[in-house]
């Protein structure tokens, strides 16, 4: 897999959902300043979820503790419904890398899972690998989203290396490092 | 024969991915660059969010002084107050802040997991996150990284880990 070199983010139209405001603020300026024209933000699960039913969104970041709806079920959601934002990519937020949100996040169609606290190297590190990798989308009875039987096999942008470990605070127990949580994200097993 | 349906396999390719790669666009270094362009803009208020942040949490963990067992449903609103400190402390150039929250974090969750609740050990994790989102010991970031942290995470290993749902 490769990462273009440049992204070209005008005239896209990106959905932050976060229940922290100021967390809100800094992901939506770092897009801002990448160039993304329209950026929508949502603090509860529904305002998330209606966004979804009364726009286009090209890319879309949910924490997964989202209130009320949290961002797997709006995740699930979208990806069933058909229409124009149904095979967006979604990128979950989370503060805890364990291996059961991960795998939950995958389970739903996400696109990919990200760790919190983001930078901005990390932002666009992970939107031009999902604009370099637009996998194949799946839908059967008990998925919608997109191909998990996808080998993960070079990424090399942020938290690959074992030193990146810890960019996301720190690492303890089961929590896994953002290079492990590409790998799981984005294979079957 | 099975009457189920069979799995539908199409193009994921999408507007997001017509328009990224058109001509024009940002370097990843022009990113970082513009990025941290904002965040220092935003930086200055950072510590007064903290400061506000880390009042609202003291209240929440006030409901929880004094009770036992301690309200799952208290410790889950401390718990959220405390990541949503732990969220940001890195992004905006304060990793030490990002490290105690997250202590804080499996502290709590320690707590939610079954162990029995530590005023003590609640207070010295405030107190250090008191000490580190004081601009006035903006200087002394290292020496507490160095020093202050290997002692919260013995506060913590006194409580044994529990295999909690972290989602509430």
């Amino acid at each position: 897999m490769t990462k273009p070199t440049k992204i070209n983010f005008s005239g896209m139209s990106a959905l932050v959902a976060d229940a922290n405001a100021a967390f809100l603020t800094i992901i939506a300026g770092m897009l801002y300043e990448f160039g993304v024209s329209n950026i929508t933000r949502a603090t509860t699960g529904e305002q998330a979820l209606h966004q979804f039913s009364v726009q286009q969104i090209d890319f879309a970041f949910l924490d997964c503790f989202l209130p009320g709806i949290n961002g797997f079920d709006i995740c699930q959601r979208v990806r069933a419904t058909p229409g124009p934002n149904q095979m967006v990519p979604i990128l979950i937020l989370t503060s805890h890398a364990q291996r059961d949100n991960v795998v939950r996040a995958r389970d739903v169609g996400a696109s990919m899972v990200m760790i919190k606290p983001i930078s901005g190297s990390m932002l666009f590190d992970r939107l031009a690998w999902a604009a370099e990798n637009a996998r194949d989308f799946i839908m059967c009875a008990n998925y919608n989203g997109p191909d998990r039987r996808y080998k993960n096999e070079s990424f090399s942008g942020i938290g690959r290396r074992e030193t990146d470990k810890g960019k996301g605070g720190e690492q303890r127990g089961s929590s896994m490092s953002q290079a492990e949580i590409d790998k799981l994200s984005t294979s079957f097993s | 024969m099975s009457d189920a349906p069979k799995a539908q396999k199409k193009s994921g390719a999408t507007r997001f991915h017509r328009l990224a790669k058109r001509e024009g666009g940002i370097t990843l270094d022009e990113a970082i660059r513009r990025a941290d362009e904002f965040v220092s803009t935003v930086k200055p208020k950072y510590l007064d969010w903290v400061a506000e942040d880390v009042r609202s949490l003291a209240t929440a963990l006030a409901a929880l002084s004094g009770h036992a067992p301690a309200s799952p449903k208290d410790l889950d609103t401390a718990f959220h107050g405390a990541r949503k400190i732990r969220d940001l402390g890195t992004t905006m150039g304060y990793p030490v802040i990002t490290i105690v929250a997250s202590s804080l974090c499996d502290l709590l969750e320690r707590f939610k997991g079954g162990n029995v609740y530590s005023q003590p050990a609640i207070d010295t994790h405030m107190s250090s996150l008191l000490l580190v989102s004081s601009s006035a010991y903006d200087d002394l970031q290292q020496t507490v990284k160095d020093d202050l942290l290997p002692g919260l995470r013995r506060v913590v290993d006194r409580f044994p880990p529990t295999e909690t749902p972290r989602e509430s």
